[in-house]
């Protein structure tokens, strides 16, 4: 078995599709494909934690795709820091999807990959204020997010105003991804997803083998747009 | 390692639970509430701090105070305790001139003897009390014991009201913490984490609100282990305090 990679995915589930190669008339390419099996691999990922690691009592999304962004820029804004997602994450329990957010302070350092910030639940920034103890978290820099946004407990870009993120998420973007790069992707999921990808397809017409250029609505119509109708 | 903080406590129960970071602050907010419990029986956080004594009195509590144990003053390099007096009211009076809070005039103890400090009276060392070689004669006769300085405790004013001979100085304050204070955040007894660790448990589960619980349960026996631990007493002290207790008598 080869190495799993997203053309490969696309292309073996195209094949399904279009009941053999990809016809010049069919309205499907390869990126919706590959697009396609994007959107069915987070499905399997999230459906699998859900059902096999959260039923053994697991937290950990073990077996999940994290990915990894850095150099994400900070701004103040209402005399906290934030920040922008680079992309939703999974909604997971105690919004997991967002599984880690380092900083780094200046230019010359390295981030701080064993000094994640606290993941906090929305409002509960507020709540600690009260708290003598725990209104600065032990001195400890902590963040909410709220949809796309993280907003920090402190002001960190007036503190460090170099300062970017790494934010490790939840996801399997596929984007990140060229044709031929290994995806991160058990191999026991490649039937799943061609299955899947096929099913989302199946009711799409196939188109005929001969396209019929001699029709009076086809006139006119370069060959290679045709499409047949079932 | 003597002390540990709550932090390495939090972080190893989310290690111990195999969860993620997202439970920090669940567990953090859980440990401090343990630590507050504790502090009041049996952690016993005792913290001190010399205060000074306002214009009218008055010492302002710490923030993290919730008991007084002592409260002494400095005299001749040595703290001597202070009693405590019921006669102190908790009101206070405004100068009409200046709208500060000042002492009522003439506050005074008619129990105990104002010039008296700890059986030792200012005017009690005259000559003739006393002999050649320092010692008292004896023959002070209807005196009070007892002093009349002292000190009141007014949680609702946030103060110690001190009587006036003390306006000025400043008192030193030994008292039990709340727990709540960064200091006690990173001033743990190592014999507490299993204790701390089990509250948590408690507060993160379905039951956090039965004292019954099986949680419940392994958290106040965790408790009485912890007691049991911070208790100093070895074999040698049962011993000495045995032999202490045996005095050499006649032989018969």
């Amino acid at each position: 078995m080869g190495v799993v990679t997203i053309y490969r995915l696309a292309e073996q589930a195209l094949s399904l599709i279009e009941g053999g190669d990809l016809k010049a008339a069919s309205s499907l390419s390869i990126n919706e494909i590959k697009i396609a099996c994007g959107q069915v691999i987070n499905a399997i990922l999230k459906t699998d934690y859900l059902t096999i690691n959260g039923k053994m009592g697991e937290v950990i999304p073990n077996g999940s795709v994290l990915a990894l962004y850095e150099n994400i820029p900070c701004e103040t804004n209402n005399g906290k820091s934030q920040a922008t997602l680079p992309i939703k994450p999974y909604k997971l329990p105690r919004n997991m999807g967002v599984w880690g957010v380092y900083p780094k302070y200046a230019n010359d350092q390295n981030y701080e990959y064993d000094k994640e910030f606290i993941p906090l639940q929305m409002g509960q920034g507020s709540l600690i204020k009260s708290q003598p103890l725990l209104n600065d978290l032990l001195g400890n820099v902590g963040y909410e997010c709220y949809g796309d946004k993280l907003y920090f407990t402190k002001d960190i870009k007036s503190l460090f105003p170099d300062v970017v993120l790494a934010i490790r998420l939840v996801i399997m973007d596929i984007s990140q991804y060229g044709d031929y790069d290994m995806l991160p992707v058990p191999g026991e999921y490649e039937w799943d997803i061609i299955t899947q990808v096929y099913k989302m397809y199946s009711t799409q017409p196939i188109p005929d083998k001969v396209v019929d250029a001699t029709s009076a609505e086809k006139k006119g119509e370069p060959l290679n747009q045709q499409k047949q109708s079932s | 390692m003597i002390l540990t903080n709550l932090d390495i406590i939090c972080r190893r129960w989310l290690l111990e639970k195999n969860i993620p970071i997202h439970y920090y602050f669940e567990a953090l907010t859980h440990s401090s509430t343990a630590l507050r419990e504790l502090s009041f029986d049996t952690l016993q956080i005792i913290n001190s701090c010399m205060l000074p004594v306002g214009d009218y009195g008055e010492v302002n509590l710490p923030d993290d105070f919730v008991d007084d144990l002592l409260v002494c003053a400095p005299v001749s390099g040595a703290l001597a305790p202070l009693p405590k007096q019921d006669w102190i009211t908790p009101l206070r009076i405004h100068s009409t001139t200046t709208g500060e809070f000042v002492p009522y005039p003439g506050q005074e103890n008619n129990t105990g003897n104002p010039n008296l400090f700890y059986g030792l009276p200012n005017q009690w060392s005259y000559y003739w009390n006393v002999n050649e070689y320092g010692e008292s004669v004896g023959r002070r006769f209807g005196g009070h014991g007892g002093t009349a300085q002292g000190y009141q405790l007014f949680k609702q004013r946030r103060q110690i009201q001190m009587t006036q001979g003390f306006i000025g100085g400043a008192v030193t304050l030994l008292y039990i913490s709340d727990g709540q204070s960064v200091d006690n955040a990173t001033q743990i007894d190592t014999l507490a984490i299993s204790c701390i660790q089990a509250y948590i448990d408690w507060k993160s589960s379905p039951n956090r609100s039965l004292k019954d619980s099986a949680e419940a349960r392994t958290f106040y026996n965790e408790q009485r282990k912890l007691r049991a631990r911070l208790n100093p007493l070895t074999p040698v002290d049962i011993r000495n305090l045995l032999r202490e207790s045996y005095t050499a008598g006649i032989k018969n």
